[in-house]
Parts: structure tokens; C-alpha cells; sequence
């Protein structure tokens, strides 16, 4: 049963692209910087650590968990990225929705109410894995009840027409002449002020306008 | 005095010092016009399309108003001090720097301090996420004294036909000895005009009764939600009666009042000023005794350990 006393909880996920290709330029290093600055952010906001959770999944040619669910304030080290492999979106898809579905099911035995997760999704490249399996995937992810809704940001050589197929309400493309770190950094100013901002309007979805060195892909 | 609207050409522009949904906000100065207070440009992104008729009100507004009255004003609201232009069009305000008194360090987790603007989240915040920050917690008192400073701004406000609109944990800031001082004034509306930019809806402190508008009735209501929530340490609360013996019973009457879904049964801000004060009245120690119960949040907001 729902605790009146308790908050609804917006679960919020990062899921970035670790393959190979994020080892060059900075573009893993520059990750990590928004990772800390995002929970540097949480921390001189408290009520987002009241209103939010947030977990962080890296993929590759298979996903990982690399930050569970959580109020990342209380993280003390973010972990070290380490990319390398393939582009597996089926792999990312399949494992966001068995952590949505585990910690949704774990945030509601706690008492508390859950609001529709929000997933940020970062890809620097054309997935790997045939269309037909990770659109599969896309589907059982987006599909089902409490499925989440994805913001989906192309840099580097992700196609436009395919993050647009990724997400689910936003979708935003980096321009080719902005450095790939660089607009990594800028989605991560982005996450940060959605994740402040849905925290402080009660716990919905706010995301925000497309960073400078973006465009926003009309989804409809 | 300085022009209503001013060219972007015109000022110096120094650093940024903060990103918002609605912009950016930008350290300036104005070379040739000596100004008597720090001043800042909050410059629009280019999805945030401002009435530059209603900025131009907001600003004409506060200059209509007298002497002490406009003192204030400026005392308990950020309020725009010109029309910042670009290219011939509205494209920010012009506004006073947000006073030190409402900001305090903070060390952050990866190391080095940040200045942080005194929200109203850190005064609803429970003591463990404040523990837990190595923020000091803000005792009753200062609560209440700063919930006084908050029903006084917007009763002035009031009086004055204004329409706060949006009240949330990040556009009110507190100070122990300053009250409370209004931040995005620039989206605040006189009775009976439109905001100069969207009023942003904030669903955790919506009127259910002016769900998709608001007015000074939703004003009266997002106050009571304030003092509850303050009171209560709680960010979603909307039950007075969950928490009565937090916030002293004498409190319940007005709260349960401002709270109704009968907007006309909800009391003006300036009736909150009684029951806080007698509850203020009742915390301070008697002359001679010293007041010394908010020195040491003060201390501790300061960055400085007692």
C-alpha cells in the first residue's frame, strides 16, 4: 500500500553508449564529468533526492549496471567507465526493462507511489545488432505497462532517423560541427536541469529545451 | 534613471552564473550609467518568446511606485529594473543581484564550494538530506520568521493587484535576519493582464480548484501549502491534519481555511501575519535572555562551523 507520508517517485535512468568508439576524444571521460556533476547537482538539491532516483546503465556489445537506482547524492565515487565492444541496443532494451521492472516492483513494496520512469539515452553510433532484434526489444521495453519514456540525444555518428526511433518523446540530434565531448557535457547540463526541474514541479517529466549545440527532431 | 529598455550593445557582459529552464543569467554592468546595486542580465533561450509589453508593464510598474514602497519591493523581489533588448526585440530583463544574505557555501561531493542561492527547499528539507549535505538545520524560529517574510511579500504584492502565480521550492529565498526575497518576477502578472513569459505550472503545488490558471485565490492557497510544507518538513503534504502535532494545533484553523476548495473561504496573506507572530513570540526568550537560537543555523549556512 502506498504510504500517504511518502513522496511518488520518479525513477530516472542514464543508459550511455560504451562502445569502442567512446574511447576516443574524451567523449567516456566526458560521461563520467557529467555523471559527477549531475550528482554534484542532487546534492545542492535535496529535494530531488526526496523526489527522484537514479540509476545509470552503460552498454556495449552487452549492458551492465553500472550505478543501481538510487538517490545519487549518497554516491560517493562514480565509477570509472571502461568502453569498448560493440553497439547492442537490443542488450541495452533488454536490460532497462528488467531494471525498471525489478526497481519499480521494489520502489512500491517500500510504500511508495512511482511515476512513469524517464530514460535519457545516449548513443554515439549506429547499433550493431540487426533491426529487427532491437526494435523487438525496443517494443517489450516501451510497450508494456509502466514503460518508459525515452529522451533519445545522437552524437558522433548515430543517425538522426534512428534515435528517432528510439525515443518516445524527445528527441535531439548534436550538430557535426560541435566536438562529440563537447555535446556530451551539453546533455549533461540537460539531464541535470530536467531532473531538477521534474523534482521541483512534484515529480512529472520535465525535459527541457534542446541544448546549443542540438537539434530537436520533430517525433510526430 | 535608467532607461525602460536597454541594448544588449550597451552593457558589459562578465560571467554566466546560472542556467534555468528559462534562460541564462549573466553578470553585467552598464559603462556610463553608475548604478547603486550589482546588476544582472537573465537573457531568454530563443524557445521563450516574452510579451515585451508586459515586461515593459512589470518595469513601469515599480517605477509608478513611491519612495518607500518601491524600497520594498526591492527588499522582497527580484524585480526587472529594464527590458533587455536584441537586435530591436524583448529578449531578457535587466534585475538586481540576488543579495549575499540569500546565498551560502556548500562543499560539493567531488570537492571545491559553490555559492548556493538559500532556497526554499532548504527550510522544507528534513533534517537527514540536510545532515547528510553538512547543511545546519534551521530551527523553528527561523522557520516561522521566514514564513512571516513570505506572507508579507506576497500581501504586499496583493494589495498591489500583483499575481505571483508559480510559488515553488527554488523562486522563494530566505535569509535568517532578510525574510524572504521572490525570484522570476519577470513571470509574475498584474490582475486582469497576461504574463510577460508562461507562467510555469508546477503540478506538486497546483490549485485544484485553478488547475490550469492562477490568481491571487491560487496564491492564497500555494501560501497555505508553504507554511504547511515549511512546518512539516515534507515536500508533498497537502493534509494538515497528518500533521498536526508538527505544527502546533493553533495553526489548524488557518491552514485547514487556506487550504479549502472554496477559494473564497481562504484567508488573505496578510492574515497569516497573527498566528505566526504569536508562535514567534512564544519561542523568543524574554529581554536579557539573548536571542541566540538562529545563531548557530546562521553560523552553519554561512559555511562556518561554531
Amino acid at each position: 500500500m502506498p504510504r500517504p507520508d511518502h513522496a511518488t517517485i520518479l525513477p530516472i535512468y542514464v543508459v550511455c553508449d560504451l562502445s569502442s568508439s567512446m574511447r576516443v576524444d574524451g567523449r567516456a571521460d566526458a560521461v563520467r564529468d557529467a555523471l559527477v556533476a549531475l550528482r554534484d547537482a542532487v546534492w545542492v538539491n535535496p529535494i530531488v533526492s526526496d523526489q527522484a532516483r537514479i540509476g545509470v546503465l552503460g552498454f556495449a556489445g552487452d549492458a551492465s549496471v553500472l550505478l543501481p537506482l538510487c538517490d545519487i547524492a549518497t554516491v560517493g565515487e562514480v565509477p570509472d567507465l571502461e568502453p569498448g565492444g560493440l553497439t547492442s541496443y537490443g542488450a541495452a532494451f533488454r536490460l532497462l526493462r528488467e531494471t525498471v521492472r525489478a526497481d519499480s516492483t521494489q520502489l512500491a513494496a517500500d510504500g511508495y507511489r512511482v511515476f512513469r520512469p524517464l530514460v535519457f539515452f545516449v548513443s554515439d553510433g549506429e547499433p550493431t545488432d540487426r533491426r529487427p532484434e532491437w526494435t523487438a526489444e525496443h517494443a517489450r521495453l516501451v510497450g508494456g505497462p509502466g514503460g518508459p519514456e525515452i529522451v533519445a540525444f545522437a552524437v558522433g555518428e548515430a543517425r538522426a532517423t534512428t534515435l528517432s526511433a528510439v525515443a518516445t518523446s524527445r528527441c535531439f540530434v548534436a550538430r557535426t560541427d560541435v566536438a562529440v565531448r563537447d555535446a556530451i557535457a551539453e546533455i549533461g547540463d540537460v539531464v541535470i536541469r530536467s531532473v531538477v526541474a521534474s523534482s521541483v514541479t512534484g515529480g512529472q517529466a520535465v525535459v527541457g529545451a534542446a541544448p546549443g549545440g542540438f537539434d530537436e527532431l520533430d517525433l510526430l | 534613471m535608467t532607461p525602460l529598455a536597454i541594448d544588449a550593445a550597451e552593457l558589459r557582459q562578465g560571467q554566466v552564473l546560472g542556467r534555468g529552464g528559462q534562460g541564462e543569467v549573466v553578470e553585467v554592468n552598464l559603462p556610463g550609467r553608475p548604478t547603486t546595486e550589482p546588476l544582472v542580465a537573465k537573457w531568454y533561450l530563443p524557445s521563450v518568446i516574452p510579451d515585451p509589453a508586459a515586461l515593459t508593464r512589470l518595469v513601469s510598474w515599480r517605477r509608478s511606485l513611491d519612495g518607500e514602497a518601491r524600497t520594498m519591493l526591492d527588499a522582497v523581489a527580484c524585480w526587472p529594473r529594464a527590458v533587455l533588448l536584441r537586435e530591436g526585440r524583448a529578449a531578457g530583463v535587466l534585475l538586481a543581484r540576488v543579495p549575499a544574505e540569500f546565498t551560502f557555501t556548500l562543499t560539493r561531493p567531488s570537492g571545491g564550494r559553490v555559492t548556493v542561492l538559500r532556497e526554499l527547499q532548504y527550510l522544507i528539507a528534513g533534517p537527514e538530506l540536510l545532515a547528510r549535505r553538512g547543511i545546519a538545520d534551521a530551527d523553528l524560529t527561523t522557520r516561522l520568521r521566514a514564513l512571516a517574510g513570505l506572507v508579507s511579500a506576497v500581501a504586499f504584492l496583493h494589495v498591489r493587484d500583483v499575481v505571483l502565480g508559480d510559488l515553488s521550492v527554488k523562486n522563494v529565498l530566505w535569509a535568517p535576519e532578510r525574510g524572504v526575497y521572490l525570484l522570476d518576477c519577470d513571470s509574475l502578472r498584474m490582475t486582469g493582464n497576461n504574463p510577460a513569459v508562461r507562467q510555469p505550472n508546477s503540478p506538486g503545488w497546483d490549485d485544484p480548484v485553478f488547475p490550469g490558471t492562477q490568481n491571487q485565490q491560487s496564491d492564497r492557497y500555494k501560501l497555505a501549502l508553504a507554511v504547511l510544507r515549511v512546518l512539516d518538513r515534507n515536500f508533498h503534504t497537502r493534509d494538515p491534519e497528518l500533521a498536526a502535532d508538527a505544527l502546533g494545533r493553533e495553526f489548524l484553523p488557518i491552514l485547514r481555511a487556506g487550504l479549502s476548495h472554496d477559494p473564497a473561504a481562504r484567508p488573505a496573506a496578510r492574515a497569516w501575519l497573527g498566528p505566526l507572530r504569536r508562535r514567534i513570540d512564544q519561542l523568543t526568550p524574554q529581554p536579557g535572555e539573548g536571542d541566540r537560537r538562529a545563531e548557530p543555523t546562521v553560523r552553519a549556512l554561512a559555511g562556518r562551523t561554531p
